[in-house]
C-alpha cells in the first residue's frame, strides 16, 4: 500500500500553525517585574492585593545575595507584611556582577524599584541623578537620627545636589589585621589596639614590618644578605585598600581631600600628601620589600592576609567574610597608626538604602526603609549582612554575633574606628566616577606592577586625566 | 486567487524561513539600526537621548588616546595571533592526517581544549600564568629561564593572551583534516610521478587544495580576532596599563561601565567598518590565492 506523505500545502499549514503560535506565545502580556521569580534561590513575599501599595527591595549593589541571606531577608519583609496592611514589600535578589544592568533597564523601563538596599557610597555615586533627596521625609516625620553615630550622619549626604539619599545603616570600618604568630617569631611586641597611642605610627609600623619581612633562608629585610627574590614573608599589605579604596589612603598622610576640590571641578590627585603617600607605597614594595608587589601578590587566595605570609594587613570588617574563622594561625586587630603627620584615619565602607526618583511609590519606600533601618531592625540587618550597625543601641547585637565567630578579636577596635572614619567618605561621588575609578585604578597597577615608580610621575599623569574626565562630565552638564 | 507555483513555492520558503528573519529584525536589525541612531546622540540609558550630531565620532578620532590604544592591541593581538592559529592548526592537522595507532586519541586530545567555554579556560590561564606559582615559569625554571611577570607585566600580558589563543586551534584543526581529506590523491600520484618531493607537493598541491578552508579559518578567524573580549574581560581587565584594551573591552567599559551608550554605539560602528573592510579585502584577494574544485583559472 502507498503511504500517503505530507504533501506541500499540509506542510505550509503546519508551519503557518506553528509560527502563528509562536506569536502568540511572545505576544502575551509581560510578567511584571515585582512578580517575576528572583534570580537566586528563597521564597518571595506574597504579591500584592486589594489596595496595598507594592513595595520592590532591589539587592545587588552589595551583600545580601547569598542564599541563606535571601532567605533571611524575605523571614523580615514576611514580618513587615503582617505588621501592617498598607503596603506589601518583596524583594528583587539580582547577582553583583548583573545589579548595574539589571537597575538601569528597570529605570529605563520605567519599572523603577522603591528600594535598593544595601547599597554602598560607592554604588549610590553611580546614578547620583537618580535618588530621592530624604531630607524633607526626615523634616516631615521629625525623624530622630540621635541613636546613630554622629560620624556617620553626613555619610550619605552629597554637595553636588545639596541632599541626602539614605540613612546611616551599616558600617565596614577599616583596621591592621595581625598574625600573632610571625610577631612571636620575630620576638615583636603586637601593635596597639587603641586608637592614638603616641608611638603607633607609620614610622613604627615600618620598622615592625622589616623584621616580619623574610626570605627563605630567614633573612629579614633588615639585613644585608636578603634576597629579594626568594621572599616568602612579607610584613605588611594593603592591597585591600589600594583596591577598593585608593582614594582614602592620601588623608593618612594628612590630605583634608579624597582628589578632588570642594566643587569637584578640580582635580587634586597630585597634591603633595598624595605623592607622599604613594611614594611611599611604591618604595614599600619596591626598596624596603615589606609589601608584596602585584606580580607577588597574584596568589590563590584572594586575601593575602589568609596565606598566613603576611604580618599585617590593612582591611576593612567585611574581608572577615573570606574564611577568618578557618586559619590556621591566631590573629587579631589593632588600630591603624598615625601617618606622618599625625592624622589617624580609618577609611569606612558604608551601606544605606535609597530610593529611586521614578519608583511609583517613593513615599512608600520611605514607610519600609524607615521600618528596616529602625533601634529594632537594623541589628536584625546587620546580622544578615555581617556589618556594624550605624545605631551605637546596635553595638551589643554586633558584639554577640562576632564573639560567637570571633570569640578572641579586640572588638573595641572596631568601634573605636568609627570616630576615625575618613571625611569626606573616599568612596563617595566624584564626576563620572566609574571612569575615575578605572584610571585611579591603572595608576595604582602601575606601582604596584613596577613599571613607574615615580609616584609623582605617576599622579602628575593621572590627574591630567582625571582633570579632562571631569571637565567633560561639567561640559555635559551645564 | 489562485497561486501559481512559484508563487507558492516563494510563500513556503519565506514561511520557513520566517521564524529567523523575525529574529533578525528585531535582535539584529532592529538594534543595529537603532545604534547607527544612538551613535548621534548623548544616552546614558537612565536619561533620554540628546542629539549631539558628529561629536561622538569627533572625539574618538581626535581627542581619545585610548581609541587609539585600543585599536592599537587590537591590531597587534590580529597581526600575531592569527597566524599562529592558522599555521598550527594545519601543522597539527598534517601530523594528524597521517595514519598512526591512536589517530583518533590525538585528534580528541587536540580537539578538547576548543569546546571548553570561555571563562573556565579564562580562570585556569591566569592560574597557569601566575608568576610564582604558575605551571608556566614552573616549567621554564626546570631549564634555567626566569620566566617574565606574564599577565602582570606591561610587555607580556598582550603576548601572554596570543599565546593562550593557540589553546584553541583544535576547532580550525578539525577543518583543515576536513580539507585535507578532500584533496584528490590523483594530484599527489600525479606530482609524485612528475619527481616532486614532498615539499614541492605539500605547495602545490596540498595548500591550493585546501585553500578554501584557510580562506575561510581566515575570515572567520579575523573576524573573532577583532571581537576580543572574554579573556581580556575575565584575565586583565585591559590591564596592566592598557596594555590589553582590546577595542571590544573598551566598548563595553564605555557602555556598561561609564553608560555613554552613544559614545560605545559609535565605537562599534567604526569596529564593524574595520571588521568589513578587512573582510572584503580577504574576499577580494582571494581570487589570487583560494582555487576551488574544478574550476578553471
Amino acid at each position: 500500500m502507498q503511504r500517503k506523505g505530507l504533501t506541500r500545502r499540509d506542510f505550509l499549514h503546519l508551519s503557518t500553525l506553528t509560527i502563528a503560535g509562536l506569536v502568540a506565545a511572545s505576544c502575551t502580556p509581560a510578567v511584571p517585574p515585582a512578580q517575576a521569580p528572583a534570580e537566586t534561590s528563597g521564597d518571595t513575599a506574597a504579591p500584592a492585593s486589594g489596595d496595598k501599595q507594592r513595595v520592590t527591595i532591589f539587592v545587588g549593589f552589595g551583600t545580601g545575595t547569598a542564599p541563606e541571606q535571601v532567605k533571611a531577608e524575605n523571614e523580615l519583609a514576611d514580618e513587615y507584611n503582617a505588621s501592617q496592611d498598607k503596603i506589601a514589600v518583596e524583594y528583587l535578589v539580582v547577582p553583583y556582577e548583573d545589579a548595574i544592568t539589571k537597575f538601569t533597564a528597570m529605570v529605563a523601563a520605567g519599572t523603577a524599584p522603591e528600594l535598593c538596599m544595601p547599597i554602598g557610597v560607592d554604588g549610590v555615586s553611580w546614578f547620583l541623578d537618580e535618588w530621592v533627596d530624604i531630607e524633607p521625609y526626615i523634616s516631615r516625620d521629625n525623624y530622630d537620627l540621635s541613636d546613630f553615630y554622629t560620624s556617620t550622619l553626613d555619610l550619605h549626604k552629597n554637595s553636588v545636589r545639596n541632599a541626602t539619599f539614605g540613612l546611616p545603616g551599616t558600617l565596614y570600618p577599616s583596621m591592621i589585621y595581625y598574625n600573632e604568630e610571625l610577631f612571636d617569631a620575630a620576638g615583636l611586641d603586637y601593635p596597639p589596639h587603641s586608637f592614638g597611642e603616641s608611638d603607633w605610627t607609620y614610622a613604627r609600623l615600618e620598622e615592625l614590618a622589616l623584621q616580619m619581612s623574610m626570605d627563605a633562608a630567614g633573612m629579614n629585610a633588615t639585613e644585608p644578605t636578603f634576597d629579594r627574590d626568594n621572599q616568602v614573608q612579607w610584613g605588611y599589605d594593603e592591597s585591600c585598600q589600594e583596591g577598593n579604596n585608593p582614594r582614602s589612603l592620601a588623608m593618612q598622610w594628612g590630605s583634608k581631600h579624597s582628589g578632588f576640590s570642594e566643587d569637584y571641578r578640580t582635580a587634586r590627585l597630585n597634591d603633595p600628601e598624595w605623592i607622599d603617600r604613594w611614594q611611599w607605597v611604591s618604595d614599600a614594595i619596591w626598596k624596603k620589600a615589606i609589601m608584596a608587589s602585584e606580580q607577588e601578590n597574584r596568589t590563590i587566595q584572594i586575601n593575602p592576609f589568609l596565606t598566613g605570609k603576611v604580618a599585617m594587613y590593612f582591611c576593612h570588617t567585611w574581608t572577615l567574610g573570606e574564611a577568618f574563622q578557618d586559619t590556621e594561625f591566631a590573629w587579631n586587630i589593632a588600630a591603624v597608626p598615625a601617618g606622618p603627620t599625625g592624622a589617624i584615619m580609618s577609611p569606612m565602607s558604608a551601606d544605606t538604602f535609597t530610593i529611586p526618583s521614578s519608583a511609583q511609590n517613593p513615599d512608600a519606600g520611605w514607610e519600609v526603609a524607615k521600618w528596616m533601618f529602625s533601634e529594632t531592625n537594623l541589628p536584625k540587618l546587620c546580622g544578615i549582612w555581617n556589618c556594624l550597625s550605624a545605631r551605637q543601641s546596635g553595638q551589643e547585637a554586633f558584639k554577640q554575633m562576632m564573639q560567637d565567630k570571633y570569640p578572641r578579636m579586640d572588638l573595641q577596635v572596631i568601634f573605636d574606628a568609627v570616630q576615625y572614619l575618613d571625611k569626606p567618605l573616599a568612596e563617595g561621588w566624584v564626576p563620572s566616577p566609574k571612569q575615575v575609578l578605572d584610571l585611579v585604578a591603572n595608576s595604582v597597577g602601575i606601582i604596584r606592577t613596577g613599571d613607574n615608580q615615580d609616584a609623582k610621575a605617576v599622579l602628575d599623569a593621572l590627574n591630567v586625566e582625571v582633570q579632562k574626565v571631569t571637565d567633560e562630565y561639567w561640559a555635559q552638564r551645564s | 486567487m489562485k497561486l501559481r507555483p512559484s508563487q507558492r513555492e516563494a510563500l513556503t520558503a519565506y514561511g520557513l524561513i520566517s521564524p529567523w528573519l523575525v529574529g533578525f529584525l528585531i535582535f539584529t536589525l532592529g538594534p543595529t539600526l537603532v545604534s547607527l541612531v544612538l551613535a548621534l546622540t548623548r544616552y546614558s540609558i537612565t536619561n533620554p537621548p540628546i542629539w549631539v550630531g558628529l561629536e561622538n565620532y569627533q572625539k574618538i578620532f581626535t581627542d581619545d588616546p585610548l581609541f587609539r590604544q585600543a585599536v592599537k592591541v587590537t591590531f597587534t593581538y590580529v597581526i600575531l595571533a592569527l597566524p599562529l592559529q592558522l599555521i598550527l592548526g594545519l601543522l597539527l592537522a598534517l601530523l594528524l592526517n597521517a595514519q598512526v595507532p591512536g589517530l583518533s586519541v590525538w585528534r580528541t586530545i587536540y580537539f578538547l581544549p576548543s569546546v571548553i567555554s570561555g571563562v573556565a579556560v579564562a580562570l585556569l590561564w591566569i592560574y597557569i600564568f601566575n608568576p610564582r606559582f604558575g605551571v608556566l615559569n614552573w616549567l621554564l625554571s626546570l631549564v634555567g629561564i626566569e620566566g617574565p611577570a606574564w599577565l602582570e607585566s606591561t610587555t607580556w600580558a598582550l603576548p601572554s593572551l596570543v599565546l593562550m589563543s593557540v589553546w584553541g586551534v583544535g576547532g580550525s584543526m578539525i577543518l583543515y583534516l576536513a580539507g585535507l581529506q578532500g584533496v584528490p590523491t590523483q594530484l599527489y600520484e600525479a606530482a609524485k610521478v612528475d619527481g616532486a618531493n614532498a615539499w614541492r607537493r605539500f605547495w602545490a598541491v596540498t595548500l591550493p587544495g585546501i585553500s578554501p578552508v584557510i580562506f575561510y579559518s581566515l575570515v572567520i578567524g579575523a573576524i573573532g580576532a577583532f571581537q576580543y573580549f572574554t579573556n581580556a574581560y575575565v584575565m586583565t581587565r585591559g590591564g596592566p596599563k592598557y596594555a590589553t584594551l582590546f577595542y571590544n573591552l573598551y566598548l563595553y567599559n564605555n557602555a556598561f561601565r561609564y553608560f555613554e551608550m552613544g559614545y560605545a554605539s559609535a565605537l562599534a560602528w567604526i569596529l564593524f567598518v574595520m571588521i568589513l573592510f578587512f573582510t572584503l579585502l580577504t574576499f577580494r584577494s582571494s581570487s589570487l590565492w583560494v582555487y576551488y574544485e574544478g574550476q578553471v583559472k
